[in-house]
């Protein structure tokens, strides 16, 4: 231990360092905010990183990714592998008005589900808190998910509250499907 | 070459060898490899700034075609109300020439930024072909530095090893084994020696038996005294 250790001074410069050191080797799931990284032939920007607390210490993180002209939702999730997916937002209406009547008899949605020609099935629900910008006291929350056939590709419906609804749909992604992954200005 | 210049080129050539020992190559190249990864950060700063203007630029140059598509919808509508009866023709006209040139406007502005989106999004690709040949040069760097690292310290310790085997180093292993086999060989020659100290004299006993086992002849010479006899030798 130097004298500069000891008076803290050197701290600074080690967290520097080790940004340094790791600056060729940014894994996807150290993104935050202020980030830019490569996906399916766009440039994207990190706008915001959230969690969902599903109970027993099961965290999932979702990333915002901003492109010019669409914003999509990066998650990760670990159970016995580590599992990303990639989901864009889409109108609860778009899957029809008998989801909705089907939640409000039986207060969960139908079994199977058809969205744009592809016939999805319940996989699971639960529910959880959410964890805006990985802050706050967390909003209460309960999600259905469903899979297709191939298991590649999702539906999720989420309900906030009484009745308010959202959906997305989204498909398994790949860690080496984003590439240059790059600090923003203000995030090193 | 005159008298002092020798004087100092020997000089040189001192402080230079002493450097040397002081050098630890490992070191120097771990150091340029830091050295490199910050300029890579700089690099990506710059670069980071240059997709985030790029990604503004095409969204405004979006926008800017959305309105100029909404100002010709917004015409269409004034003119079919006026159709219709809704609204008075030369009111609606004059308001619908408005939209026109706001129109207009807007899809000048588009392509302008849009352009400029263009001119981004190239400087963007060219740094990041610049920041991946620095990534990958630091990376082969970094390869090159373990292997070299693994490389020094085995040939360190084959050094040492063949140093001790060829007995050059007198204060090495070596020299201790020796000592300690010769502290062993007197250790066991004192035990020895205690042990003959030890012994009791021999009793009657031992002596009548010695007497005894001395008179027997050896099967082994009875045996060759048989055979001596059958080659006619005897």
């Amino acid at each position: 231990m130097g004298w500069k250790d000891f008076f803290g001074f050197g701290k600074k410069d080690k967290e520097a360092d080790k940004e340094t050191d790791n600056i060729t080797n940014i894994s996807l799931s150290s993104i935050k905010p202020g980030y830019f990284l490569d996906y399916d032939l766009k440039t994207w920007e990190v706008t915001a990183r959230h969690h969902y607390d599903w109970g027993d210490s099961d965290l999932s993180y979702e990333w915002q990714l901003k492109s010019h002209d669409e914003t999509i939702y990066l998650s990760r999730e670990s159970d016995d592998q580590v599992d990303w997916t990639v989901a864009r937002p889409i109108s609860f209406l778009k899957l029809g008005s008998h989801i909705r009547k089907h939640i409000e008899e039986h207060e969960d949605p139908p079994d199977e589900i058809e969205f744009e020609s592809i016939k999805y099935y319940l996989a699971e629900s639960g529910g959880g808190h959410f964890f805006k910008d990985g802050t706050g006291p967390g909003q209460a929350f309960i999600s259905w998910d469903y899979e297709d056939e191939s298991g590649k590709k999702y539906l999720s419906i989420e309900q906030w509250g009484e009745d308010e609804f959202e959906a997305s749909a989204g498909q398994l992604v790949e860690e080496y499907q984003f590439t240059n992954i790059l600090p923003g200005k203000n995030t090193a | 070459m005159s008298f002092f210049s020798r004087i100092f080129k020997i000089g040189q050539s001192e402080i230079h060898s002493t450097l040397d020992k002081f050098e630890d190559p490992i070191k120097l190249t771990e150091q340029g490899i830091r050295d490199l990864k910050k300029d890579l950060q700089d690099a990506m700063t710059s670069l980071a700034e240059v997709k985030a203007i790029s990604i503004r630029t095409r969204r405004d140059a979006d926008n800017k075609k959305k309105l100029a598509a909404d100002y010709e919808r917004k015409a269409m509508i004034l003119l079919q109300q006026a159709q219709g009866g809704a609204l008075d023709m030369a009111d609606a006209e004059r308001l619908a020439a408005e939209a026109l040139s706001k129109k207009e406007q807007q899809a000048n502005d588009a392509l302008r930024v849009s352009t400029e989106a263009d001119r981004h999004e190239k400087m963007a690709n060219q740094l990041q072909a610049n920041v991946n040949k620095i990534k990958s040069t630091i990376s082969t760097y970094e390869n090159d530095l373990i292997t070299l690292k693994a490389r020094a310290k085995t040939a360190s310790s084959t050094k040492k090893i063949n140093q001790q085997l060829a007995k050059i180093d007198s204060s090495g292993t070596i020299a201790m084994l020796e000592k300690m086999k010769a502290k062993v060989e007197e250790d066991e020659s004192l035990a020895i020696a205690y042990a003959d100290i030890a012994t009791p004299d021999k009793t009657i006993d031992d002596e009548i038996n010695s007497a005894l086992k001395a008179g027997k002849t050896s099967t082994v010479s009875t045996d060759l005294l048989e055979l001596k006899k059958k080659m006619g030798i005897l």
